[in-house]
């Protein structure tokens, strides 16, 4: 079956911003919002009268507003290539239809609409921009219709499917939880738009002295989100939070043809937090040293031996190749692989490793984290989870859908407005026992080839993303594309940058090889995108040395180079 | 944006055209555009291109669309977005080989009928080629990503022309006719149009157009869309061709939508179209406008639906304007056959040329395409132009005369029948396809309306009927409802079989009864076949002419105008839809609750 492509996580945008007060666990009055009210009165109404002829009425219905102010200023070779503001408000209704135990959401089981779980979103909406009463009653009334015929009909499908079907587990299908209330302050965008058109302008303009770097982009994206979550279990939510990202990037093609390219983020979660115009000329410069010094780096050739993960890269294998695997809607659809459904207490990483996944987490080592929130999207106030205890796995990464003995959300339903939620990480942060220096930790590598008998090992210090095949039909297996690699020889000559080389492997042999970490944790800020959509996620993670890694060739196109020299050149 | 300037540009216009020289290829630009500089000097670097013996191109053209627009949806009172934008968009052409014999036309040998678009690895089509500029006057910048494009573009080119030999050198191809013609270069400057939008004030419109369906109990969607645009069209070519011109168009739609008591879906539209968004009418004028909509639409929802009909059917010019671009005006467009591929159709519709000499109208009626005007009879023309996006001066082209099909619109591929372009090439996003622009249909001895309507009757009657059909609007193409009405109309007919073209549904459809020329509303029909060749059965036309401005589903398109009158049918069959039927509401709408 196919890969998912869905499941790449791209480091892009910046981290979430902290705009409330410090105490989440103060219950509030319901907020006063008048948005709020609104969709309370629309949602009171709604959950009263719905009924159809047959006397079927939703047992659960959420109105969730999420209403997004975005600037976007970019520039290539010192010219504005985009300057622009946009804003939307998008309302995504939940219906559920049946009851906790059995409901509208369960898995049709060999279903004709591609197995697995319903790619709803039956009700999302975008709808005014004010808060015009008739007008939002009037979009909130089309949505909710929508949505609850769809429930409706689903719910007769799931009733015949479960006589039908062999049920391999028979969770619930919504848990039960306190409602939430709380209004966090709602967050404003301010940026300075000239000021940053000026200066991304600037910033860009470095690339004019390089004829080499054919395409480069320095860019400022910020939004503040607002959402507002009412429930007819009465949770009562305002939040509001801002994710900003200065992003440098630059491309070439080396002489054989191959597409080099590299990236630096900045991310941050207040406009205070973005970077000074000397440090984006500085990450600039590097990033378009990095290009050019990866133009003359030699091809390798498909390799097998040791490695070092730098703590960044690291951040994004495990969010990849260990962090999908333990979301736990994958340990309930039977397309799924579920590599650890039944390894619950079982030894599935080195006894050195914990790994636990915490939302309520804003800052990490100076570092704004995007994985940052508060309450998830089904209202469910976020948690710090403990997910693997000495390498032993302990549970998983949960929303209101149930698995197996774990009743309740853990704070981790999650999706980009407009889709249904899914279980997804947050914070996914990897500490170690055993953690060596990174200069241990080299010196650990250089035995690990002696040993080996390997002239050299691998240090990947940066990994743009990758991807993993978690369903049934497919391999169990992942990829991940490094684009700062570097050839570490045992005899002490000086590293080497080598390009052309991606990261392939199957997860659980994977993590076997895992042999010691550094002291070094570090933070790596992306954007994941899965079944429920793209949402901000951070990893953080010490270096990691493995034994034995596999590489093979990066495939690449068989473009020439250009034909003319580039006016920048000339 | 300023009215008068408006003006002043389209004078600009006029008068440019009518001094409109002949370039030759040395020229510099005549005025110090950044952009138009960067676009010749890198054009100039580019036709050196050559990547060992593959041959340097004959002919490359760039066109730039440097376009500020405006876009705000609003629904029952409120402003759902509001988007200003800038945008500058490259289309960067390049051909290799000669006009007899070049890169494009091809469509890989593997069929699917995208000759002229083919592109490495199957991958292009629409749009491919397609390069975002800087938005700013920053001559180094603007060269930078053309000369990007270039590159891609022409060693797309080498590999195609490479594929197309090699086909051709094992295939009896000859007979065929050129790929591109040559056309007289042209050079129009007009001054570069500038533009700043009121916003607030089209906000404010909107909510007051949009509140009105508020107070419909039976309207349960209903959208209200405006998109202004201001665009800069460069066109810059190896040729000699140097253009600057300068266009704002102004569309705003409003849809709705309800269901009938029988749980069918129904809805109707109105567009207003202009130039420059001060030329729409009034808001008071524009109110009236959506409540007489607003009646319309509740009024076919309350309609009886009609049973299936055979007998006399007039189509009132509005509907026949529809009529004519649905089954005329999408078929006018010349193409070659790729290289490569069968029988090629038409994007938007079959090709007519296999009709050419033979009659598809009746011998009254004639029609013509002529683009260059911009009105006609005070409405204002969507589709009109004076340049086409090659380049070429629109030209006036007779397309049915006394009833048989004598032309057809051209781009600069020629076809078997037509060797060069009559100014119709059109299309900003791809590679231009030759396409009708402003489609005059006429009848030499036309009646008034009232006469039309006796005749009506006295068809229904002859042939034993109490009533004959009146039919005032089909379903537009930017209606909300378009999509899924579009859906529907097209699972009946899959479940039908047949093909081609056919007619969008009756919206408006009237019973005219014999007995005393009263009119009654119904709904739900739809035509039996009624394909391009029935056009010739028309048995009478009316002496008035109505507009009707097309824009492309959901205003995607390039856009055209039909002018047509009225015409009346003996006899054609319409019949009851029957589709799935939707739900009603469960819940009361909010504007009904007490």
């Amino acid at each position: 079956m196919k890969l998912r492509p869905a499941l790449l996580v791209f480091f892009l945008l910046a981290a979430p911003g902290l705009c409330a007060g410090q105490d989440p666990l103060l219950k509030q009055a319901p907020p006063e919002h008048e948005l709020i009210q609104l969709l309370a009165g629309e949602l009171e109404y709604s959950a009263g009268a719905l009924v159809t002829d047959e006397g079927t009425r939703p047992y659960y219905l959420a109105y969730t507003v999420t209403d997004n102010s975005s600037v976007s200023v970019q520039a290539r070779f010192g010219a504005l290539q985009t300057d622009r503001a946009t804003r939307s408000r998008v309302l995504d209704v939940d219906v559920r239809v049946g009851d906790y135990g059995l409901d509208s959401s369960h898995e049709l089981r060999g279903s004709a609409r591609g197995g697995g779980f319903r790619r709803g979103a039956a009700g999302a909406k975008r709808i005014a921009l004010e808060n015009h009463p008739a007008a939002i009653r009037h979009a909130a009334w089309q949505a909710t219709d929508r949505a609850f015929k769809d429930a409706v009909e689903t719910y007769q499908q799931v009733l015949t499917n479960v006589q039908t079907m062999v049920e391999e587990e028979s969770a619930d299908d919504f848990s039960r939880e306190d409602p939430s209330v709380r209004t966090e302050p709602e967050a404003v965008l301010e940026i300075d738009r000239k000021e940053w058109v000026r200066r991304v302008r600037a910033v860009s303009a470095m690339a004019l002295a390089h004829p080499l770097i054919y395409s480069s982009d320095v860019s400022l994206v910020g939004g503040a989100t607002n959402k507002y979550m009412v429930t007819s279990e009465q949770t009562r939510i305002v939040t509001g939070q801002k994710l900003l990202r200065v992003a440098l990037s630059a491309s070439t093609r080396a002489e054989d043809g191959m597409e080099l390219s590299q990236t630096q983020i900045f991310n941050a979660s207040t406009e205070e937090g973005l970077p000074s115009e000397e440090a984006m000329s500085a990450a600039f410069k590097e990033v378009i040293d990095m290009v050019l010094a990866l133009r003359e780096a030699p091809l390798v050739d498909p390799y097998t031996g040791p490695a070092i993960l730098l703590n960044r890269a690291s951040g994004v294998f495990f969010h990849e190749i260990f962090g999908h695997r333990i979301e736990g809607h994958r340990q309930k659809s039977v397309d799924e692989g579920q590599t650890f459904t039944r390894m619950i207490d079982m030894q599935i990483l080195p006894a050195f490793l914990n790994v636990v996944d915490d939302p309520t987490l804003q800052r990490f080592g100076g570092e704004d984290l995007r994985g940052f929130y508060r309450y998830d999207d089904e209202g469910v106030a976020a948690s710090r989870v403990e997910l693997v205890k000495d390498g032993v796995l302990k549970t998983f990464l949960l929303s209101r859908s149930p698995v197996l003995q774990f009743n309740h959300s853990n704070g981790h339903g999650r999706r980009e407005p407009g889709n249904d939620v899914v279980s997804r990480q947050g914070n996914l942060m990897i500490s170690s026992s055993t953690a060596v220096s990174y200069r241990k930790l080299r010196e650990m590598l250089v035995d690990e080839c002696e040993k080996q008998n390997k002239p050299y090992g691998f240090l990947f210090a940066d990994i743009t993303g990758g991807f993993t095949s978690t369903s049934r039909g497919g391999p169990q297996a992942f990829k991940v594309l490094p684009v700062v690699v570097y050839r570490i020889f045992a005899d002490g000559r000086p590293d080497e940058l080598v390009r052309g080389v991606d990261i392939v492997g199957t997860p659980l042999s994977c993590f076997s090889k895992i042999v010691c970490t550094g002291d070094d944790p570090a933070v790596f800020n992306g954007s994941c995108g899965a079944e429920s959509g793209w949402v901000p996620v951070s990893a953080v993670s010490p270096s990691l040395l493995v034994e034995q890694i596999e590489i093979e060739k990066r495939q690449r196109s068989q473009e020439r180079l250009p034909i003319l020299t580039p006016p920048i050149g000339e | 944006m300023n009215i008068s300037k408006t003006l002043i540009a389209i004078l600009m216009i006029l008068s440019l055209l009518g001094m409109a020289t002949r370039a030759s290829a040395q020229d510099d630009p005549p005025v110090d555009d950044p952009v138009l500089r960067a676009l010749a000097d890198e054009l100039a670097r580019s036709m050196t291109l050559e990547l060992e013996d593959l041959g340097r191109p004959y002919f490359v053209e760039y066109a730039v669309d440097d376009t500020d627009s405006l876009t705000i949806s609003a629904s029952y009172g409120a402003v759902v977005s509001s988007d200003q934008n800038r945008s500058r968009r490259l289309r960067s052409h390049v051909r290799v080989g000669s006009y007899q014999l070049d890169n494009t036309n091809f469509s890989g040998g593997g069929g699917g009928g995208m000759g002229g678009r083919a592109r490495r690895g199957g991958g292009g089509g629409r749009g491919a080629g397609d390069t975002a500029l800087p938005i700013e006057d920053n001559y180094t910048a603007i060269r930078q990503a053309i000369w990007s494009a270039t590159d891609d573009a022409y060693k797309a080119a080498v590999q195609q022309f490479t594929e197309k030999q090699a086909y051709m050198a094992d295939r009896e191809t000859s007979g065929r006719p050129d790929d591109f013609s040559q056309e007289e270069p042209l050079l129009v400057i007009e001054p570069r149009m500038e533009q700043s939008f009121d916003a607030p004030l089209w906000e404010k419109n909107l909510r007051a157009i949009s509140a009105r369906f508020l107070e419909s109990g039976k309207i349960t969607e209903a959208d209200v869309d405006l998109r202004v645009s201001a665009t800069n069209n460069y066109l810059v070519n190896s040729e000699g061709t140097r253009q600057r011109t300068g266009l704002s168009r102004t569309l705003l739609a409003v849809s709705a939508s309800g269901l009938t008591a029988d749980g069918e879906r129904l809805s109707d539209e109105e567009q207003f179209f202009a130039f420059a968004p001060e030329q729409l009418p009034t808001l008071e004028e524009l109110l009236s406008s959506v409540d007489a909509l607003i009646q319309r639409l509740e009024a076919t929802l309350d309609a009886p639906t009609l049973d299936n009909y055979t007998g006399p059917v007039l189509i009132d010019s509005l509907a026949a304007a529809q009529m004519f671009h649905a089954l005329l005006a999408s078929g006018l467009g010349g193409m070659p056959e790729p290289v490569g591929a069968g029988r090629r159709r038409a994007a938007r519709g079959e090709s007519l040329d296999r009709l050419l000499g033979r009659r598809i109208l009746p011998r009254f009626m004639q029609v013509y395409d002529d683009p260059r005007a911009e009105l006609f009879d005070g409405t204002l023309l969507a589709g009109s132009y004076k340049v086409d996006d090659q380049g070429v001066l629109a030209q006036r082209i007779s397309i049915v005369e006394e009833g048989k099909l004598v032309g057809m619109a051209m781009s600069r591929a020629p076809t078997g029948e037509f060797s060069g372009s009559n100014g119709h090439g059109r299309g900003r996003r791809g590679m231009p396809e030759a396409t009708a622009g402003c489609l005059y249909v006429e009848a030499s001895k036309g009646q008034p309306e009232a006469a039309l309507k006796e005749a009506l009757i006295e068809l229904a009657a002859d042939q034993g009927l109490t009533f004959g059909i009146r039919i005032s609007s089909l379903r537009g193409d930017t209606s909300g409802g378009a999509e899924e009405g579009m859906r529907a109309a097209f699972m009946r007919r899959q479940q039908g079989g047949g093909g081609g073209p056919t007619l969008p549904d009756p919206i408006l459809i009237h019973k005219v009864f014999v007995e005393d020329g009263r009119e009654e509303r119904v709904r739900s029909g739809e035509f039996g076949d009624f394909d391009v060749g029935r056009l010739k059965e028309i048995l009478i036309a009316g002496d008035s002419r109505t507009v009707l401005n097309q824009f492309g589903l959901l205003g995607s398109g390039v856009p055209q105008s039909v002018i047509a009158p009225a015409v009346l049918y003996e006899e054609l069959d319409l019949y009851r839809i029957e589709q799935e039927q939707v739900r009603k509401p469960i819940l009361e709408a909010p504007g009904s609750r007490r």
